[in-house]
């Protein structure tokens, strides 16, 4: 009886420890294996350089504890190549653009306060185009620009324009919808 | 008890606890780093790049777009200023100070996060304000004059608090519950 209760003791202890290894295991992989991530749900759908518009409800592939004054349009990148050059119009009222990695962290977040002429200029390079481009000097003409050299090779650009009034809702939609996303061609 | 049958209860009981508690504590709220203002919630790291690995696994898996800290705060609220959970059955109003933002959205949700009818959020330029400056909104499911939103049919529900363009979303931390809008809930049906 006590070398059962004993070895039940210790099956129980293996499985716990067993378990604590399985859980960080299937934390800390999450956001490879998620399928339901903003990423896997817009990039399969998005062309290279396309930009769409995201509906505010939580079914039809759009996105949960959206703020429903605000229009949504996204873009996915992938920089492996060649970096991504964006150019968002800012709505009249609030305006902002967010970069965000595969594995849902924000990368960058920039209100319309940096724009230029009322559209934000931001290109997401790596590290190595990055110094690319200031070596063949291209550095000095680009001055208007945001550079962001992004630590992940692939996920969203996001950009968001507030619709102070519900009647300037399909505006703020058209405004959102107007960013452009292109791989830079060199 | 046989070695075989000590191995397979060992795995059993790892992948069962492994799954459940990886389940459990990735979907619904993050549970670390939660800043509380009052009866409001918010989680600061989610808008940067140094959010912890709970926090990634729960935004990867709702899907979530988090506001960047550079855009703006969101708070949540599920509670009102008693410490009560908020339901759809009582009216509740929200109102008294702000926290400065360029523009801050008010919005209804289900626990689920969906919207219900098409009015479920105010934003700050369309509230109507006392002549000090201060903005009362009514929730409930009958109809209020003034600053009005509709609740969910029924059940619990969440509340939104989005500041755009908040000096506050370098250090959400500084923010005083005084400056927080108040929450107090009315009669119940």
């Amino acid at each position: 009886m006590r070398r059962l209760v004993g070895s039940f003791a210790i099956a129980l202890a293996a499985g716990l420890v067993l378990g604590g290894m399985t859980h960080l295991a299937i934390v800390l992989a999450m956001p490879t294996l998620a399928g339901n991530s903003a990423y896997d749900r817009h990039a399969a759908a998005l062309a290279p350089g396309e930009t769409r518009l995201l509906t505010e409800q939580a079914d039809d592939g759009g996105v949960p504890f959206a703020d429903p004054a605000v229009a949504m349009a996204v873009c996915a990148f992938d920089i492996t190549d060649a970096p991504l050059r964006v150019s968002a119009p800012m709505p009249e009222g609030f305006g902002s653009l967010s970069v965000h990695g595969r594995d849902g962290t924000v990368l960058y977040s920039v209100t319309d306060r940096t724009a230029v002429d009322g559209v934000v200029s931001l290109i997401v390079m790596t590290r190595q185009q990055h110094d690319e481009a200031l070596a063949t000097g291209r550095g000095d003409e680009a001055s208007q620009e945001l550079r962001f050299v992004s630590p992940r090779m692939q996920g969203l650009v996001v950009v968001r324009a507030l619709a102070a009034y519900p009647s300037g809702l399909p505006e703020a939609r058209e405004r959102a919808a107007a960013m452009e996303c292109m791989g830079e061609a060199d | 008890m046989p070695a075989i049958l000590c191995i397979l209860m060992t795995f059993a009981i790892g992948a069962l606890t492994g799954v459940l508690s990886a389940d459990w504590a990735t979907s619904g709220r993050p549970p670390l780093g939660a800043l509380s203002v009052g009866s409001w919630v918010t989680w600061p790291a989610l808008g940067g790049r140094d959010v912890d690995p709970y926090a990634r696994a729960i935004t990867v898996r709702s899907g979530a777009l988090p506001l960047g800290t550079g855009e703006g705060l969101e708070f949540l609220a599920a509670w009102d200023d008693a410490g009560r959970p908020l339901q759809a059955a009582c009216s509740y109003r929200v109102g008294g100070a702000m926290p400065a933002a360029r523009a801050w959205t008010l919005t209804v949700y289900d626990t689920a996060g969906r919207m219900h009818g098409p009015r479920a959020g105010l934003t700050s330029a369309e509230v109507l304000r006392a002549p000090s400056g201060e903005a009362q909104i009514a929730l409930s499911r009958r109809v209020s004059p003034g600053n009005w939103l509709p609740l969910p049919p029924a059940g619990r529900f969440v509340l939104a608090l989005r500041l755009y363009d908040s000096p506050q979303s370098a250090d959400a931390a500084a923010i005083e519950p005084a400056a927080m809008p108040r929450i107090v809930r009315g009669d119940c049906t």
